[in-house]
């Protein structure tokens, strides 16, 4: 039933916004950060044959071409940890003259280790590409937003909702990821643009196997660690993500994100029932923690209550309160 | 330029131990950070009064005298950015002999302004007072807390859960310390050190009066602007907000925490109810965003069982 809804939505929106229609002189341009492999390259795969045109961000000359020689994709170099890369992406899409009416912060690393012995280095770095980097590029690409009163979306992660052992370091880049949304949104609202946060669940990507390849590059062995045996373990699991699902659910939320009259604040899109479970479990423990013992404690009808009118609100509309 | 709108730092200090006074064994130590005015001024004189000793951290040579004068107060030289100072705290502290049994991340700075035109040295500026003095502090630590099994927490905020127009990147820094807390309390109960996150609403602070004083001497800047009439709406809210109560709950808070046999991870106080409502209705809309027309979504008999079940647990 809700699969069944969720399809006709994306039909919908495929319907109205796909191929047939997109046209030269109306086809929307997007631009897209960390297009090269997984979810980034999946999404600008979809777009172009859905007719739109796509600036795919890679950091590789050979990503580059390979992007280019796509139908309706252009690879642009964009790091966006580079101010001046992310200046030059500006100018290059102002002087193509087709505007800009999507913006997908796509990009992410995932350092992964023990907060009390991971390197600033490595937090830096986790926070550079995941946290800097949707504010740096969307501050840069703002005026051509507005200008289309287009859209801005961010790829999150159930990560912005869960955290754990030796997942520290990604969870704080993408805890701050949905609290970037939800102020983002309330502040571009007034413009006309709108900005959701789409929270992936496992997918096939690359970013596991990136993050094991730093580790090993670095010589890191887990030895005099306080977490020998959890780091060796992580090391001699390769999380090889090469037989999850494709993420193309992903990107049929982010066509949602882009081209539905009423786009959703969050988009969770997750493989399987678990980690839909677990994301909504941890998340209302979360809010039971605060809640529990302290002079304002809620009870369970007032919960529930607050619970129905928070449903009443994602239905409708899922718009971040107006403030 | 712009070295922002921002405010409260805090930190902490040397001093060459004059305060060598009460040499009592039993009592344990805690180190706050950011203790010289607002919440961590609250803090170390509330758990100076308990019979702790305190290592109050701060930056300014004269907020570590007046520190050092309160009885079982030292105060300490301690910016969270400087890991140098960091470092030099922990010698000091491992050569008092006392050693560590809380740590208390408190050290905050709040940077208000529109996301798509704050500057990045203010960005940077936030996180790496709210996010990485933390991380900095809690990892240079760690090995003294972890001999005592003792304590950590760090001062959150609402805005862990709560997050609008103007408020990105404060919010952005304060949902990352719920994610620190949550990962770092799994990563330490193999040491037996409890974690937690308290996360109060709006007391009186030194970091409001700190932002209001810099926006004001800003205000040129606000000219450019797209949010002019959003940010002076803000500054006239601030005026109501001195008259804001002190902060003894949340102090109460970290002696619950310090002092309970099974402390929580969560602290969530709030001078009001409407705070409180607030955050738990945005927590709850936040869980319905997420659960709304996704393929697995629940139904509300089904959220409302989780939340059944999750309120026998907390039983």
């Amino acid at each position: 039933m809700k699969q069944t809804i969720l399809t006709i939505l994306y039909l919908l929106a495929n319907g109205l916004h796909g191929p047939a229609l997109a046209q030269d002189s109306e086809q929307k341009a997007i631009l897209i950060t960390g297009a090269s492999t997984g979810i980034g390259r999946n999404m600008a795969e979809t777009l172009a044959a859905d007719g739109h045109f796509v600036y795919a961000g890679a950091r590789k000359q050979a990503d580059i071409d390979e992007l280019s020689a796509i139908e309706n994709v252009q690879g642009i170099r964009l790091d966006v940890t580079v101010q001046e890369e992310i200046d030059a992406a500006v100018e290059l899409v102002r002087m193509k003259g087709r505007g800009l009416y999507g913006l997908i912060n796509n990009a992410g690393v995932s350092v992964a280790g023990p907060l009390i012995e991971l390197s600033e280095e490595d937090m830096q770095f986790q926070m550079d590409v995941n946290l800097f980097g949707p504010y740096r590029v969307t501050k840069a690409f703002a005026p051509m937003i507005i200008e289309s009163k287009g859209r801005i979306i961010t790829i999150g992660s159930i990560s912005g909702v869960l955290s754990g052992f030796f997942s520290g370091p990604y969870a704080m880049s993408k805890h701050a990821v949905e609290a970037y949304t939800e102020a983002l949104a309330a502040e571009m609202q007034k413009f006309g643009v709108e900005v959701s946060v789409i929270e992936p669940g496992n997918y096939n990507s690359r970013i596991s196997r990136s993050r094991i390849e730093r580790l090993l590059a670095s010589g890191e062995t887990g030895e005099g660690s306080l977490y020998e045996d959890e780091i060796q373990e992580m090391l001699g699991d390769p999380r090889d993500r090469s037989r999850f699902k494709e993420p193309d659910e992903v990107s049929a939320a982010a066509v949602h994100a882009l081209f539905d009259p009423k786009p959703k604040l969050r988009y969770m899109v997750v493989p399987a029932e678990e980690e839909a479970w677990i994301t909504i479990w941890v998340g209302l423990k979360k809010l039971m923690e605060m809640n529990d013992s302290q002079p304002y404690s809620f009870d369970r009808e007032e919960l529930i209550t607050m619970l129905d009118e928070a449903k009443e609100v994602a239905e409708s509309r899922a718009r971040p309160p107006a403030e | 330029m712009k070295k922002l709108l921002t405010a409260l730092c805090v930190l902490l200090s040397v001093t060459q131990m004059q305060g060598a006074m009460a040499q009592d064994n039993s009592q344990k130590a805690v180190l706050i950070t950011g203790a010289s005015t607002g919440i961590g001024r609250n803090m170390a004189e509330t758990l100076a009064k308990e019979g702790y000793f305190v290592y109050a951290g701060a930056r300014k040579q004269t907020d570590i005298d007046a520190l050092s004068a309160i009885e079982n107060i030292e105060g300490i030289r301690l910016d969270v950015t400087a890991q140098e100072e960091i470092d030099a705290a922990v010698e000091h502290v491992r050569s008092e002999g006392r050693g560590l049994y809380g740590l208390v991340n408190n050290a905050g700075v709040a940077v208000i302004w529109p996301l798509t035109e704050v500057d990045e040295e203010d960005m940077q500026f936030q996180m790496d007072v709210n996010v990485f003095g933390p991380y900095r502090v809690t990892k240079a630590f760690a090995p003294l807390i972890i001999e005592s099994k003792g304590r950590i927490t760090t001062t959150g905020s609402i805005s862990g859960i709560l997050a609008g127009t103007l408020s990105g990147p404060y919010a952005m820094s304060k949902h990352a310390i719920e994610a620190f807390t949550d990962s770092l309390a799994r990563e330490m109960a193999k040491f037996d050190v409890a974690v937690s996150v308290i996360e109060p609403g709006n007391y009186g602070s030194a970091i409001v009066d700190n932002l209001a004083l810099r926006m004001e001497r800003r205000g040129q800047s606000l000219a450019g602007s797209m949010f002019k009439e959003e940010m002076n709406e803000m500054l006239e809210g601030f005026e109501n907000y001195t008259e804001a109560k002190p902060p003894d709950e949340v102090s109460a808070a970290l002696v619950e925490f310090l002092t309970d046999d099974n402390p929580k991870i969560r602290y969530m106080v709030v001078p009001n109810e409407d705070q409180a409502r607030i955050t738990i209705q945005q927590a709850l809309r936040e869980m319905t965003q997420l659960n709304e027309r996704q393929q697995y979504s629940y139904s509300r008999d089904e959220l409302v069982a989780m939340l059944d079940e999750l309120m026998g647990d907390s039983e």
